[in-house]
């Protein structure tokens, strides 16, 4: 089998002998025709760096795009991706730490591109009874209309219908039930306005909803705005939120800093979310791990694989260093080869995730349904959507490229001590 | 959202019974000065509220809610019936006024005149801030045996003006619902009480009620004007200010029913 | 061709390329012991769980009345006689406990809380995560012990500690108010926070002398084994005939749906690693195969039928592979008797804690999945083996001579 190749790289070896560091193009090609010359051995070999870079950007772009998705719709269903408030409201969450003048931050932000959708809310902390029973609970004020369009919990497992108009109140299953009232049952409101003054508001109950959550179907009373501001004395244009739906997660990113401004604090998703920021970064180390492994172990067969062609060219070394090559030059012989190898299985993993991610960013993934139920638990969407992750791609690709420099290192160190008398001899 | 469910920090003491009753039984013309130097810290107590038993009053004070960038001003009315049943309405102004709260023994129920409905406070709500003030409808709720639940000391007699002063320590016993470590009165001889410190377990001080004016009131001498601070937050305030106050007045059953807290005005 | 030749030609030409081999070898030890050890973790995740949700004061069973799920106070008790413990299945039960837990509001000097005011027998809780929890202070002495344990989350919440005195107040069966003064025996410090910000503990009877009535609201029972859930659950519903009897997987489906899920992460991870591995395989063993060109054309032309060159390919890759496992498996145990039983994440992210997650992980081995490991490992080298003894099977006698 060697027979052609031997006499192939000594027609080579001597045509590039006189400088070897000039002669550099021609290395370049010597590798290039070396590695195809065994095209099995050179696409098992590509395909296992091509399967670790896969592992790494593909499932990272899975991952990110499953976080994303989480994060939207998590996002979307009560918390928005930005949320304005008073500076101290976060901390301090008093029915006085409110922000004026909402109707102006709304028509601004509204005109920004990037924006879908931007309502306000006024929340406070207030007694919740029906009868003899009585639960404290958070009442929200919210323009209804507004919420009905981008709020999924106004669509959660509902019975009856979401807030239509003044004097309705849409609330969570388990505070119903433990306030043993039904749909079109009065519920009375009391809490403490502006001021320490009396707030206090009677509504019909016109729906309930279960999203899964107990904090959000256990304590959170929905009325219109305009009745809250009445009832906790706030001017027709104080809110405590303003919560912004941005077209998407990347587009909130980017308009969070530019809303913020004296007396107005801008939180983003991250700061509305920090359990999903947690969760993401716990997940990120998981993914190395099992990408180290993986790269471990495809290091391993390239390591394996130069062993192999050491042992089979050891014949054409010995001719080319009987013709005056030094050791040094075939190990940089073969470290090119290693790189060639390794660009191939780059080239082969990062366009098998291009296409697979493009494709898939289109049409999305069906996530299982009878996962559903602890999917709808972690606030994921029923179809996914990855997002390729440069972040994999520039940990992924140094790490392979120096690993197969290292794999193809290994075996080729034992070249310096190679004499090419004992190497000829081992063709026999 | 849940994060935003902060309750207020407030807790129960002796203070309703120094708000409601205590104002009204600590000094009678009748008894204006403390027997000498051998009275105990349970009679001075006692002696103070043996007296509001059975004997009913009205009373209109004024409670300011300072805080540091807003304050007001409200106007109360106050009937009491014995020490256990207790009724208060908010008088002005006008967008709180006729909003009740009624004490029945360990009952409570408010009244909101916007919604023409009484509601039973539930345990889970008592640790909140009544009226938007420093004070807790615990601090309302006090069941009319509370003397039982501390050990009474006086812990040092001073003269100043004419009047003995007594520092009462009051340590809440083992299984006492009060959680204080300690709580410490200044009561003149005439049983005006002049302050009332609150500590924690480690007997550090955190509130104090203090008495800034006194005055005469149907022939007593009483603090009119008390303020209630932590001493944490100095510009954070609740201040009573007492107007009129009639003592063995003739207060019908009716009035400390639910109906009544309904119907009145 | 006797397989016992077959197996020596395999092994000769194993033997032949040590070094290669070797290399080999390690690869497959390597990713063996990968997927051991990620088995290893997950199993721990998986079993921690479980242990957590049962001894979170579920049991493998839990018995209510009907509607406390739905409203759990005091009014959905019911009462249980002397000695109620059901006779049944004895040997299969590990403990029984009865108690009580309502919503109550608990308060200290500065801060309000809402907590599950829970009336335990000490004596009966060995069957729950308060016979794990380490304690500042000391655990409660006797089911009319008056005195609270809390969680060390809930002490740092109230800025208190132990042997202070902490106000409690929740409905009694009248429908009124109760409220009182307990001393704090101890705190409590369990795995994760989410537990010690919820339960606050005192002894039974102390509990229903305070809210006036002698009734539980649960009964809930420990299994030796998970195993026996099911003929336990069967004489539960006939014994509690007119309460709910519930699984902890109905209690906690979330944490159930968990449970199952990490069946599945194990086979992802065994198939990542291994297809990584593959391709190394797959390359040695064509290289095999090219460089014995001669000798099986040789053989060829000797009457060696195809499905022999087939089996001495398919051979020679169970063979390295049962090598690799079994290197991979012995040096997996070795580093799990090595490692230490918990494995403490707490330093890699405070957000386990920070959500209630316990950050600890008991690894666990199973011999069960050891088991699995090789049987899937020795499938997936008869797989790779394929492609090969393909090529195997395509030398020509005249192939080989021509060369």
């Amino acid at each position: 089998m060697s027979d052609i190749s031997l006499t192939d790289g000594t027609l080579t070896a001597v045509a590039i002998r006189p400088d070897i560091k000039r002669a550099t193009p021609e290395l370049w090609g010597v590798a290039w025709r070396n590695i195809t010359r065994t095209k099995r051995r050179t696409w098992l070999t590509a395909c296992g760096i091509a399967f670790a870079i896969l592992m790494m950007t593909f499932v990272r772009s899975l991952q990110v795009g499953a976080f994303i998705g989480a994060v939207d719709n998590s996002a979307r269903i009560m918390l928005g991706h930005i949320q304005l408030q008073h500076p101290v409201y976060e901390d301090d969450p008093a029915i006085e730490n409110s922000i004026h003048g909402i109707n102006d931050i709304i028509a601004d932000v509204e005109s920004r591109p990037g924006v879908e959708i931007v309502s306000a809310r006024a929340q406070s902390f207030a007694l919740t009874s029906s009868g003899e029973r009585s639960f404290g609970a958070q009442i929200i004020g919210v323009q209804y209309e507004k919420e009905a369009v981008w709020s999924s919990l106004t669509r959660m497992q509902v019975d009856g219908r979401y807030i239509e108009g003044p004097g309705e109140a849409f609330i969570g299953s388990a505070l119903a039930r433990n306030l043993g009232i039904t749909i079109g049952d009065e519920l009375v409101i009391l809490g403490t306005a502006v001021e320490g003054g009396v707030a206090a508001l009677v509504a019909d109950v016109v729906g309930t909803y279960t999203s899964g959550q107990p904090e959000l179907d256990r304590a959170i009373v929905q009325v219109p705005l305009q009745d809250f501001q009445v009832a906790w004395t706030l001017a027709p244009d104080e809110a405590h939120t303003v919560i912004v739906i941005a077209e998407s997660v990347a587009d909130s990113e980017e308009l969070a800093p530019q809303l913020g401004r004296a007396g107005l604090r801008s939180l983003n998703w991250r700061d509305l979310q920090p359990e999903m920021v947690q969760m993401m970064e716990m997940k990120l180390i998981g993914t190395y791990v099992l990408f180290i492994l993986v790269a471990i172990i495809v290091i391993f067969s390239v390591v394996n694989s130069f062993m192999m062609i050491i042992f089979e060219r050891t014949p054409e070394f010995g001719m080319l260093m009987a013709v005056g090559m030094r050791p040094h030059h075939i190990i940089i012989q073969l470290q090119i080869e290693a790189l060639l190898v390794c660009i191939l299985g780059i080239i082969l993993g990062l366009g098998i995730t291009a296409v697979g991610v493009g494709i898939l960013s289109e049409t999305g993934i069906a996530l299982p349904a009878q996962a559903g139920e602890l999917l709808k638990s972690m606030a994921m969407p029923e179809r996914m959507y990855p997002v390729f992750s440069f972040g994999a791609l520039f940990i992924a690709v140094p790490v392979m490229v120096l690993g197969t420099q290292l794999a193809a290192l290994i075996p080729g160190l034992r070249l310096r001590h190679m004499h090419a008398v004992d190497a000829l001899r081992s063709a026999e | 959202m849940t994060r935003n469910l902060h309750t207020r920090i407030d807790s129960s003491s002796l203070i309703w019974v120094t708000i409601v009753f205590s104002l009204v039984g600590l000094t009678f013309t009748d008894r204006s000065h403390a027997a000498e130097a051998d009275i105990t810290a349970k009679e001075l107590v006692e002696a103070a509220i043996d007296q509001t038993r059975g004997i009913s009053s009205y009373a209109e004070f004024s409670m300011v809610i300072h805080r540091p960038d807003w304050e007001r001003t409200s106007s109360l009315k106050s009937w009491t019936r014995g020490r256990k049943d207790a009724l208060i309405r908010f008088i002005a102004p006008a967008k709180d006024a006729g909003n009740a709260t009624l004490k029945l023994g360990n009952k409570m129920w408010t009244f909101t005149p916007k919604l023409n409905r009484t509601i039973r406070l539930p345990y889970s709500l008592m640790s909140q801030s009544w009226g938007g003030s420093d004070f807790s409808y615990t601090d309302l709720s006090r069941s009319d045996n509370w003397l039982n639940e501390y050990d009474l000391s006086i812990a040092s007699v001073t003269t100043e003006d004419d009047h003995k002063i007594y520092t009462l320590v009051a340590i809440p016993h083992d299984n006492a619902p009060v959680v204080w470590g300690k709580e410490e009165m200044l009561i003149r001889d005439d049983y005006v009480m002049l302050q009332h410190t609150f500590y924690d377990q480690s007997m550090e001080p955190l509130k104090t009620l203090e008495t800034l004016e006194i005055g005469e009131r149907d022939g007593r001498m009483m603090a009119t004007r008390m303020r209630m601070v932590k001493l944490n937050a100095p510009e954070k305030y609740t201040e009573l200010i007492w107007g009129e106050a009639d003592f063995d007045v003739e207060l019908e059953d009716q009035m400390f029913t639910l109906f009544y807290l309904k119907s009145g005005e | 061709m006797p397989i016992t030749l077959l197996a020596q030609l395999s092994l000769r030409n194993i033997v032949r390329h040590r070094r290669r081999n070797l290399m080999l070898l390690m690869a497959i030890a390597v990713a063996v012991l990968t997927v051991l050890m990620a088995n290893t973790v997950i199993r721990g995740m998986q079993y921690d769980l479980r242990e957590q949700t049962v001894s979170n004061l579920n049991g493998h069973i839990k018995v209510h009345a009907p509607g406390y799920l739905d409203d759990p106070s005091i009014a959905r008790g019911f009462e249980l006689a002397a000695g109620w413990e059901p006779k049944i299945n004895v040997s299969e039960v590990e403990g029984w406990a009865a108690r009580i837990r309502i919503p109550a509001v608990i308060m200290s000097e500065r801060e309000t809380r809402g907590i599950q005011f829970v009336g335990i027998d000490p004596a009966q809780e060995s069957i729950s995560f308060l016979s794990k929890a380490h304690y500042d202070g000391q655990p409660l002495n006797t089911s009319s012990d008056r005195r609270i344990i809390i969680g060390k989350e809930m002490a740092d919440q109230l800025e208190t500690q132990v042997g202070r005195r902490l106000v409690i107040i929740t409905q009694g069966s009248d429908g009124l108010n109760r409220e009182a003064g307990f001393r704090i025996a101890g705190v409590y410090d369990t795995e994760g926070t989410a537990i010690e910000k919820i339960f606050v503990f005192t002894g039974v009877t102390a509990l229903q002398n305070m809210v006036d009535a002698i009734v539980v609201t649960e009964v809930s029972v420990r299994l030796v084994d998970d195993a026996f859930q099911l003929s336990m659950l069967d004489s539960l519903l006939r014994f509690f005939a007119d309460l709910e009897v519930k699984t902890w997987q109905q209690l906690e489906p979330l944490a159930a749906a968990f449970f199952l899920f990490a069946e599945s992460a194990i086979y992802l991870y065994f198939f990542i690693i291994m297809t990584a591995l593959i391709f190394g395989l797959v390359n040695t063993l064509v290289t095999s195969v090219m460089e014995r060109v001669h000798e099986l054309g040789m053989l060829r032309a000797v009457g060696m039928r195809p499905g022999a060159v087939v089996m001495q390919v398919v051979i020679e890759s169970t063979f390295i592979m049962m090598i690799g496992v079994a290197l991979g498996l012995t040096l997996g145990w070795l580093i799990f008797q090595l490692l230490p039983p918990v494995l403490d994440l707490s330093s890699f992210s405070e957000g386990f804690e920070k959500f209630g997650m316990p950050a600890k992980i008991h690894l666990r081995l199973h011999v069960s999945d050891m088991v699995l490991i090789t049987v899937m490992s020795m499938v997936f080298g008869v797989l790779a083996s394929l492609y090969p003894a393909k090529r195997a099977v395509k030398i020509s006698p005249l192939e080989a001579l021509r060369l």
